[in-house]
């Protein structure tokens, strides 16, 4: 539809459910249309008119329109029964007119369904099977709204033909006295179509001008034709599956026709007939391991391009639940993470993210958390991975499409990630989907590539770091503390506005975390000879060397802090803060 | 500072405009909006470089503090304790506006000041709005973004049609 979407059917794994796959402009994304009434989806769906419904079988054999309705302004599902009480075993296809279309049922009949503008609905007609036979495959290569084909079980190809008065079966037999073995597809200039057969060979039924005839297009070279025919472009061109999982293109050259292998898919083989040929340069096949791939020209070679598996994002809230009251509002999103992935990437929001977010004394707030865990699906397992010499050069860069494009450098100077034009983009598309109230992003990359990076209210961090790394960023980008270690020999002047740290004192009974210092602690406290019995992490006092830089004329509270270490837990200075701020939200 | 809460004092409204800014050294343009259900939060304690002040008809109704927004800090080495900092050229920095049911706004600003040249200012909201609004604070205001600004972007009309804010006439 709209050469920006296409509709395909799940048929394992969690979700047996229509899929559209839509370009919203950016970049292809997944939408779950879901089952009628519950029901699994087990039909590839079909006959889509006016870029605004489609058809589909489901597990009873019944038929179910999915359209977009505009009052609503949604998509809804409408069920159409079962033709003849049947179950429908192939189609839907053959739309015509935007008004009918056709099907098979479990009885090798042809169905067509009709809107009936007399009786204000939709109408099931019986045209029954063609002579002698049955159908068996879905009814395809409409021409002229007045005539399809089908295959019969005795191995011809029969037309449904509308005279003007009545339909009627017409016989085409079989090429060269050879079981034609496909659905027909592929129809071309309302005189030709294509079918394969039992030898392996594709076939071609044209309409010469006085008689149909068929020719034989043989078989792709080394294999034989798997798949039916379809994707026709420019009158000129159409593709096939073959045996050996390749794709292969049937190419008339403006003196003879020509095969063209266009290979298998990366890692993978074509399984399924092609179709959805959009802009006679694209087309879209299935492969042996679920994955949707496109074929695409891209102006100079035909490129592959992988979809994924069908499998739409999600989001759900992991702690706290939707709601106006306001809370410290996370959403937690992963890149990087194929459909495989998702289980692992569950643990690790678990493990890492939810995990520094309920650390130490933030255990007992999650009162005042909302945490929302976006479920990204990312086409690849993995993220792109670049690095640097010493002089900036890039040395290496292995690609992966991952959705928001974050890209680990291992290099510190280079706040550990590269980003791609659309990563900031992307993020934000997702936060205003999933989690609208979101503070702030953390992201879990794929990678075990040491590296975490804040940009604004959005950090990045690999699989490498673990929690105390986000535990202790949480810090900075939720409570605003300082950093309690020293890396440098500055002179800090000037009054802190942290909560964890002070300048120098003239009088250091105003120091602003008086009231939790250790009972006798000298004011400032020497960290080479604390008081006896001094604990590190609750013994609080005032040690010059903090803020990263400073190694003089600032203070920190404790020896031992999250803020400073990593590891141990925060201090009381820190966890009086924390408390503070999550007051408001509780 | 008004508090137009009522369940708690901290609370600002009963709904919000989220508005995402881009940032640049020079700039502040409005790059996407939103209403959220349920009232703004303004916390206690600013300490962040850079406070965001939004006004509703003339009044101050929020005060939110951040980091510089550009600024792009890397977790330390493995090995090794420190932070690497660089600078982007542009970043999306999210302010809340703070509406009230039934209230006739007219004007909205949102005013984002640099406070990391400030050797010594206070972290309460009371005390911000006081250096904010003492002309020999030496503070530094990014550009404004008004009512009109955010009325010429594309997601305004939803969030029209979802408040009821109606654009200030011409």
């Amino acid at each position: 539809m709209l050469d920006s979407k296409l509709f395909v059917a799940r048929l394992d794994g969690p979700f047996l459910d229509l899929y559209e796959r839509w370009w919203d402009g950016d970049e292809w994304i997944w939408v779950d249309h879901g089952r009628p009434e519950g029901i699994p989806v087990t039909g590839v769906p079909g006959a889509a008119m006016l870029n605004e419904k489609l058809f589909v079988v489901v597990q009873d054999g019944s038929l179910w329109e999915r359209s977009w309705r505009a009052d609503p302004g949604q998509w809804v599902w409408e069920a159409h029964g079962r033709p003849g009480n049947r179950g429908i075993n192939f189609g839907p296809g053959a739309a015509m007119l935007d008004r009918k279309f056709f099907v098979t049922a479990d009885d090798g009949h042809l169905w067509e369904r009709d809107w009936r503008a007399d009786l204000d609905r939709w109408a099931w007609q019986d045209h029954g099977t063609p002579p002698r036979s049955g159908v068996t495959n879905a009814p395809g290569a409409a021409m002229m709204d007045a005539k399809l084909f089908v295959g019969g079980f005795d191995g011809h190809l029969y037309e449904r033909f509308w005279n003007g008065g009545e339909w009627v079966w017409v016989d085409h037999g079989s090429p060269q006295g050879i079981a034609i073995t496909t659905a027909p597809g592929a129809a071309m200039m309302d005189a030709k179509l294509f079918v394969g057969a039992s030898n392996g060979h594709l076939y071609e039924r044209a309409w010469n001008g006085s008689e149909w005839v068929w020719v034989d297009h043989g078989a792709p070279p080394g294999t034989v034709v798997a798949t039916a025919p379809g994707a026709a472009m420019m009158d000129a061109k159409l593709f096939v599956g073959g045996f050996n999982g390749h794709l292969y293109e049937r190419f008339w050259n403006g003196g003879e026709w020509v095969w063209v292998d266009h290979g298998a898919p990366p890692g993978t083989a074509v399984t399924t007939a092609p179709g959805a040929a959009m802009m006679d340069t694209k087309l879209f096949v299935g492969t042996a391991n679920g994955h949707l791939f496109e074929r695409f020209w891209d102006g100079d070679q035909w490129v592959w391009v992988d979809h994924g598996t069908a499998l739409h994002d999600q989001a759900q809230h992991v702690v706290g639940a939707p709601g106006p009251d306001p809370k410290l509002t996370i959403a937690i999103m992963g890149d990087g993470f194929a459909e495989s992935d998702l289980a692992a990437y569950d643990r690790l929001v678990s493990d890492q993210a939810l995990r520094a977010l309920a650390s130490d004394q933030l255990g007992n707030h999650q009162a005042a958390f909302r945490v929302i865990r976006i479920d990204v699906v990312s086409v690849e397992s993995g993220v792109r991975e670049r690095r640097y010499d010493s002089e900036g050069h890039v040395t290496s860069d292995v690609y992966r499409p991952s959705r928001l494009g974050l890209i680990p450098n291992d290099d510190w100077q280079r706040c550990w990630f590269d980003t791609s034009d659309f990563t900031d983009g992307r993020i934000e598309k997702l936060r205003q989907r999933f989690a609208a109230d979101a503070d702030h992003i953390v992201v879990l990359v794929n990678s075990s590539t040491w590296g975490g990076c804040t940009v604004g209210g959005t950090s990045y961090f690999t699989t490498a770091g673990g929690w105390v790394v986000i535990a202790h960023e949480c810090g900075h980008n939720l409570f605003e503390l300082d950093d309690e270690y020293v890396n440098d020999d500055l002179t800090f002047t000037g009054v802190s506005t942290r909560a964890n740290t002070s300048e120098q004192l003239a009088d250091w009974t105003t120091l602003k975390w008086s009231s939790l210092v250790q009972s006798g602690a000298p004011l400032p406290t020497d960290a080479a000879h604390p008081p006896a019995g001094w604990h590190g992490n609750t013994s609080v006092g005032a040690f010059e060397g903090a803020g990263g830089n400073y190694e003089y004329g600032l203070f920190r509270p404790v020896l031992e802090c999250r803020m400073n270490q990593n590891d141990p837990p925060w201090c009381p200075v820190c966890a009086r803060k924390i408390r503070q701020d999550l007051a408001v939200f509780e | 500072m008004s508090d137009a809460g009522r369940a708690r004092p901290e609370w600002r409204g009963d709904r919000r405009i989220r508005v995402a800014l881009e940032v640049t050294e020079r700039s502040v343009r409005p790059a996407g909006m939103w209403v959220l259900q349920g009232p703004a939060v303004q916390r206690p304690s600013l300490a962040g470089s850079h406070v965001a002040r939004v006004d509703v008809s003339g009044v101050p109704v929020l005060l939110q503090s951040f980091e510089d927004p550009r600024l792009v800090r890397g977790v330390a080495r493995p090995d090794r304790a420190g932070h690497s900092y660089q600078e982007r050229a542009s970043a999306t920095l999210h302010v809340d506006v703070p509406l009230r049911s039934g209230q006739v706004v007219d004007h909205i600003a949102i005013r984002i000041a640099d406070l990391s040249g400030l050797s010594e200012r206070p972290t309460d909201p009371a005390g911000i709005v006081r250096i904010l609004d003492d002309p020999a604070v030496p503070v530094r205001w990014l550009p404004s973004v008004t009512m009109d600004q955010l009325a010429e972007h594309r997601d305004w009309e939803a969030v029209a049609r979802e408040t009821g804010l109606r654009r200030p006439p011409a």
